[in-house]
């Protein structure tokens, strides 16, 4: 056994050698998360190896969607939602996995440009009136402050084991309120503050099985799924009455 | 164990759900309450978005207000005629009602109504309860015998209709108008509006106590109906995994309720549920007036 996983090993390590005009390759165990009735959350493992020394970095970004945050203000003594502002193009969900802090791998200029780190998101901003600058700051913290409440936006650093010197690996977990949509995970190989490669893997979250036919089903038909939940839960109460008939 | 309620996005503990739905029903076994007024915030409770708690609540009702039919209808406790009348307003209240809604959602103040809605209608049923049971407790008769067809200003009103069962000449209007006031509340919280109903069709429309219970579930069954299906369409929020376990944990909690309620001298659990109803009110209340943790709150929408 550890025989057959040492030769596997030698295996990968000789075909990625053999190209070694790629620099990096990386894959996912699974390139599909399916949501089933009784999911609860999933992790999939990410792992892949390195031609030369340098940091890893691993992004993964859910699908593009449009947040409203809203902020409460103190109004005849109950908290009421009053302003808002529209963010677009915020990914639904966002986890950074690095072998370091990511302030020591590379520099904010770098860092932006490639949009990795909760705070080189840059959604474009929508709001009713003109917040100042201040203001805005705040409502972009405020965003990403409740994604990471929810679990979905992660940063997380020195998650990533080595094997060797070229292989890597790292688990990506993902809540029970994963968004459903595509999916990329971004692999890139820094060395002295630059992205020597990198590599994208895609991967697809989605409902799969009942759950997803009733979901779909009452998304395009609401009739029809409306008539169904009545009809159904009106049976359900007829059902529960028919063994105390004779009373 | 936890299931995935797909339309919601989320996942539950099925065991959380199932002892929810019981103990509701256990309370309208035991009391003869409806019980959807308690559903909807006990949903919120334990973490299910509001929008979703109310859609659910009121599917949930259709199955619950049938089985309740059902039995009243073998007792031959139903006016028919009346059920019918209260449904035409009960339906145009329900549509008022989710449309209101929808735009609240809209403009993101629906929690806060749902929330202050709430306050209002506990604070003022524990309170009614609480009165009612101490003044049962204390003064076991009743305390004055009412007159037959009283007199009052509805009395005035025209479209009079004849309602054989209830041996009642009056008005159209007035039981239209009920059945609205009952279909808003249905639209807007999901509830059964039986908590207003009934009192109304007892004290405002004079109808024979005995027929009130019956009449009330008949047309219930129909307007939760139709606030589900209208939940379906322009809110989409009507989760029916989620409707399916809370009838079904309903279903063997009434049976335990009527059960034990049978036994025991209900006036001092009215008492104590009327207690609990306003320490739910003011729970609520609190979480409005409290400074919250977060003044930021967040709502994703994927085209």
């Amino acid at each position: 056994m550890r025989a057959a996983r040492v030769a596997a090993l030698a295996l990968l390590l000789t075909m990625s050698g053999a190209r070694a005009a790629e620099p990096l390759k990386a894959d996912l165990s699974d390139h599909i998360v399916a949501i089933t009735t009784g999911f609860t959350g999933t992790s999939l493992v990410l792992f892949g190896t390195r031609q030369e020394p340098g940091d890893i970095v691993i992004v993964v970004r859910g699908p593009l969607s449009r947040a409203v945050v809203r902020r409460r203000h103190h109004i005849l003594g109950f908290w009421i939602n009053t302003e808002r502002a529209t963010f677009e193009n915020v990914p639904a969900f966002y986890a950074i996995i690095s072998n370091q802090p990511l302030d020591k791998i590379a520099s904010e200029q770098i860092l932006r440009l490639h949009a990795i780190g909760l705070q080189y998101l840059y959604p474009s901003l929508h709001s009713p009136r003109d917040l100042g600058a201040r203001r805005e700051a705040a409502y972009r913290q405020a965003l990403v402050r409740r994604q990471e409440r929810n679990g979905r936006f992660v940063e997380s650093v020195g998650k990533i084991s080595l094997i060797g010197e070229h292989l890597f690996r790292t688990t990506i977990a993902f809540p029970s309120n994963v968004p459903v949509g595509q999916y990329t995970a971004e692999v890139f190989l820094f060395r002295e503050g630059g992205v020597i490669a990198s590599e994208t893997v895609p991967l697809l979250v989605t409902e799969a099985g009942v759950d997803s036919n009733v979901s779909q089903f009452a998304q395009s038909e609401a009739l029809a799924y409306g008539l169904i939940a009545v009809l159904t839960t009106a049976m359900a109460g007829w059902l529960a009455s028919l063994p105390f008939r004779n009373r | 164990m936890d299931i995935y309620l797909p339309v919601a996005g989320m996942s539950q503990s099925v065991v959380v759900l199932l002892a929810l739905g019981g103990a509701v029903g256990f309370l309208s076994g035991l009391f003869g309450v409806g019980g959807g007024w308690l559903m909807t915030p006990l949903l919120i409770f334990i973490g299910i978005p509001p929008s979703y708690a109310v859609a659910a609540s009121a599917n949930q009702i259709v199955g619950s207000s049938v089985t309740g039919t059902l039995a009243q209808w073998r007792r031959g406790n139903i006016d028919v005629t009346m059920g019918l009348v209260l449904l035409a307003g009960g339906l145009v209240g329900a549509g008022f009602g989710v449309w209101l809604f929808a735009e609240l959602r809209r403009i993101g103040q629906i929690e806060i109504a749902i929330n202050l809605a709430y306050i209002v209608m506990l604070g003022v049923l524990g309170a009614f309860m609480l009165f009612e049971s101490l003044r049962a407790i204390f003064f076991p008769r009743p305390t004055a015998q009412r007159k037959f067809h009283q007199h009052n200003w509805t009395h005035g009103l025209p479209l009079k209709m004849r309602f054989r069962r209830s041996k009642l000449y009056i008005s159209a209007i007035v039981p239209v108008g009920v059945g609205f006031a009952g279909g808003f509340l249905s639209g807007i919280l999901g509830v059964g509006g039986g908590f207003l109903m009934v009192p109304a069709m007892i004290y405002v429309l004079d109808m024979p106590v005995a027929l009130v219970p019956g009449t009330s579930l008949f047309q219930i069954i129909f307007v939760a109906a139709a606030v589900t299906i209208q939940q379906a369409i322009e809110n989409g929020t009507v989760d029916l995994v989620l409707a399916l376990i809370l009838v079904l944990g309903g279903v063997i909690g009434v049976q335990f309720g009527l059960r034990i309620g049978s036994r025991l001298k209900s006036e001092y659990f009215r008492a104590l549920l009327g207690v609990l109803v306003l320490a739910a009110a003011a729970k609520l209340a609190a979480d409005l007036t409290i400074t919250p943790r977060d003044l930021y709150s967040l709502e994703l929408r994927t085209p």
